[in-house]
């Protein structure tokens, strides 16, 4: 074998394997996460929190739910958030996932996977769930509604680059989420659907 | 049937402008000496025959007649008698004859068979009674009747309702099915085609003793099913609405401007059955002044909606509750109602949206059931919330168009209102929470172009257990609830 054909082998195989190793960046960043009962949606957060490079733990607020009320409610976490901004978002819709410590209703469906997450630069981020968001969520304008507004108003708060949210089911514009809520335009964060901080007596 | 007629004519004067209700006289089929047809309905083709009048029964032509069914063969024709075979039998009628001969068996016919002009004629019964025996379909006919069933087909049919208003008369006919309709002026009538869906009248004309609508009549002799309209003799308009999905049809007659009546007798042309009224033109007729309400209750066909734990569905209750309200509704005499689905029936967000605007100036109010988690009754009100940025403000110039996705926007200010009336007539129901009325991105609504209103109500889940669902007081109090907010906000 001639030293050229050696030389070409070589390049080949540098960049067969630099092709393998964009693909597998390219499956992390575009596969589903793979499915994983209720009481595991915790253990996965923290995967993906120590499989990216850290930086320092940030306080963030989470939006759930008040049971038999049709308001939202603010709840911390401390998270130690990744650097980049798609994986940040799924970092937080991920402890939105795991659900309130303070027995709020759950925003999204423990069981709902997070497909694809897509920043454009306008400042609208596409997040597109697979089909269990839709079968999960109890139909009904006010559970529709609250589970569109806490995915919005929770990646608005901690997001400050965010202005609008743009919610896709199995990588489509649906017209609806469960048959009310509307789903086919951009939403931006509503503080109304969030209770005031102070309690009100009244409610 | 003269005591029926001057029931007919001394009612609507008794009550004055009130809603007489009238049914309308029968008379027997009409016995007129000219060529007729007989309509005979196949599941996928219809097929007219001439019907020839001899002494008391019609008659038709055999041969043809069994040419519709299957393949005559071996004809057999001697001194005053006539064989086939056919469908594996074999058939032999004999002239002036009642007997037939089906097989090995004899079957007597009303009448007997005539052999005409080189034709051999049966009377109706014919059918029913020697061809039912041969061939496997099943037949519908009623007699008196000019046309048959045959198989599977379905005929629509119709009630029919007069009310005398001021200045005009309305018909009212209620539809089995859902019809289309077209319609045309001809000689002095208005011709409405029921489209291709065959038909069968309660009766074949209903005659009025009064000055506006002379007479109704169905004819299909053509194959061509339609309603004759026979006005009186001034001149007339006719204003046809097509409501609730083509279940009802309405229609309108009233005379026509006075200064008009020189021109002729015709009747107007009615402008166009489409769903909506003309916006103008024509005297505005009694009901159709009358405000509209359309009811939206909420799913229907495969969307179920929200379930329940014992099995109970969204779409059923939203159902039961909606038609409470509507008779609820009416019984006030102040509102045309109007319904976005036919019972179980699937109907597209825009589908509900298109029935509200093709009744203009409407009140528009969706129900619907849902887990709110609330543990007990609540009601709550929504309107609709634009998305962010949108413009609510429609501008003033009368051409300027609305796109689709915000026709709702400009009413947000009389759906907040109407949304209000509902929640304080709603809160008088006793233990019950209710909400105040909030704007939420509700899809429905967006194209709504009227003031509108949505309704959940729940929690489904103690409503169930409760028993609440199911208990005709709640829902009763409810819809009453409704109505008067309706009536507040509409007079
Ligand atoms: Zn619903």
């Amino acid at each position: 074998m001639s030293l050229g054909m050696k030389i070409l082998g070589l390049g080949l195989m540098a960049v067969a394997l630099a092709s393998v190793l964009y693909l597998r960046a390219l499956v992390r960043q575009l596969s589903e996460v793979p499915y994983l009962p209720t009481a595991e949606a915790r253990v996965q957060l923290k995967e993906s929190i120590l499989g990216s490079a850290p930086g320092e733990p940030q306080t963030i607020s989470l939006f759930f739910p008040v049971p038999g009320e049709g308001m939202l409610r603010r709840e911390e976490r401390t998270l130690t958030l990744v650097s980049a901004a798609p994986d940040r978002v799924r970092q937080i819709l991920m402890a939105l996932r795991e659900g309130s410590r303070e027995g709020m209703e759950g925003a999204i469906p423990a069981e709902t996977q997070i497909r694809a997450v897509y920043l454009a630069p306008d400042g609208i981020v596409y997040v597109d769930f697979d089909q269990t968001l839709e079968r999960a969520v109890s139909p009904g304008i006010r559970s529709e509604t609250l589970t569109i507004y806490a995915i919005v108003n929770t990646l608005a708060v901690n997001l400050p680059s965010i202005q609008q949210v743009r919610i896709l089911l199995e990588g489509r514009e649906a017209e609806t989420l469960a048959g009310h809520a509307d789903l086919s335009r951009a939403y931006t964060p509503d503080p109304s659907w969030v209770e005031p901080t102070l309690p009100n007596p009244d409610r | 049937m003269p005591s029926l007629t001057k029931r007919a004519s001394i009612l609507p004067l008794a009550l004055g402008l009130g809603w007489a209700v009238v049914w309308a006289t029968l008379l027997g089929p009409s016995r007129a000496l000219g060529a007729e047809n007989f309509i005979f309905y196949f599941p996928s083709r219809h097929e007219a025959l001439p019907l020839r009048q001899i002494d008391q029964s019609g008659y038709l032509p055999l041969e043809k007649t069994l040419r519709l069914f299957g393949r005559p063969v071996n004809k057999r024709e001697r001194q005053g008698r006539v064989s086939w075979r056919f469908n594996r039998r074999q058939l032999e009628v004999r002239a002036g004859q009642k007997r037939v001969r089906v097989g090995r068996k004899r079957v007597d016919l009303p009448f007997p068979v005539r052999h005409l002009d080189g034709e051999w004629w049966v009377p109706i019964s014919f059918l029913t009674e020697v061809l039912g025996e041969i061939i496997p379909d099943a037949m519908e006919y009623h007699a008196g009747t000019r046309r048959i069933f045959i198989g599977e087909v379905e005929p629509n049919s119709f009630e029919l309702r007069f009310d005398s208003l001021p200045g005009g008369a309305r018909l009212t006919l209620q539809f089995l099915q859902q019809t289309s309709i077209s319609a045309a002026e001809e000689e002095g009538n208005w011709i409405l085609y029921l489209g291709g869906h065959p038909l069968q009248p309660p009766q074949p004309r209903f005659e009025f003793s009064n000055p506006i609508i002379k007479s109704l009549a169905f004819d299909d002799q053509d194959g061509r099913p339609k309603l004759i309209l026979t006005p009186g003799p001034d001149q007339m308009t006719l204003r046809p609405l097509l409501a609730e999905g083509g279940m009802v049809l309405i229609l309108d007659v009233a005379r026509s401007d006075p200064a008009r009546t020189a021109e002729g007798r015709t009747p107007r042309a009615p402008e166009s059955i489409a769903p909506a009224p003309a916006a103008s033109g024509g005297p505005v007729v009694g009901a159709d002044s009358l405000p509209a309400v359309v009811l939206d209750p909420g799913h229907g066909g495969i969307d179920s909606g929200a379930r329940g734990q014992n099995g109970l569905s969204e779409k059923d209750w939203t159902w039961r509750f909606t038609y409470q309200v509507r008779l609820a509704l009416i019984a006030t005499g102040k509102f045309r109602v109007v319904m976005t689905r036919n019972g179980d029936q699937l109907r597209s967000l825009d589908q509900r949206a298109i029935t509200a605007n093709t009744n203009r100036g409407a009140v528009f109010v969706s129900f619907h059931l849902g887990h709110t988690g609330a543990g007990q009754r609540t009601v709550a009100p929504y309107i609709y919330q634009p998305p962010f940025g949108t413009t609510t403000a429609r501008s003033a110039g009368a051409l300027s168009f609305v796109p689709w996705e915000e026709v709702q926007n400009s009413h947000l200010p009389e759906s907040l209102r109407l949304a209000q009336y509902l929640r304080d007539e709603l809160a008088a129901i006793e233990d019950i929470a209710i909400r105040e009325p909030v704007s939420a991105p509700v899809r429905l609504l967006r194209s709504v172009d009227s003031p509108a209103a949505f309704i959940e109500v729940g929690d489904l889940s103690s409503l169930e257990d409760s028993g609440d669902l199911e208990d005709p007081e709640f829902i009763l109090q409810l819809a009453q609830a409704v109505v008067r907010a309706i009536e507040r906000f509409s007079y």
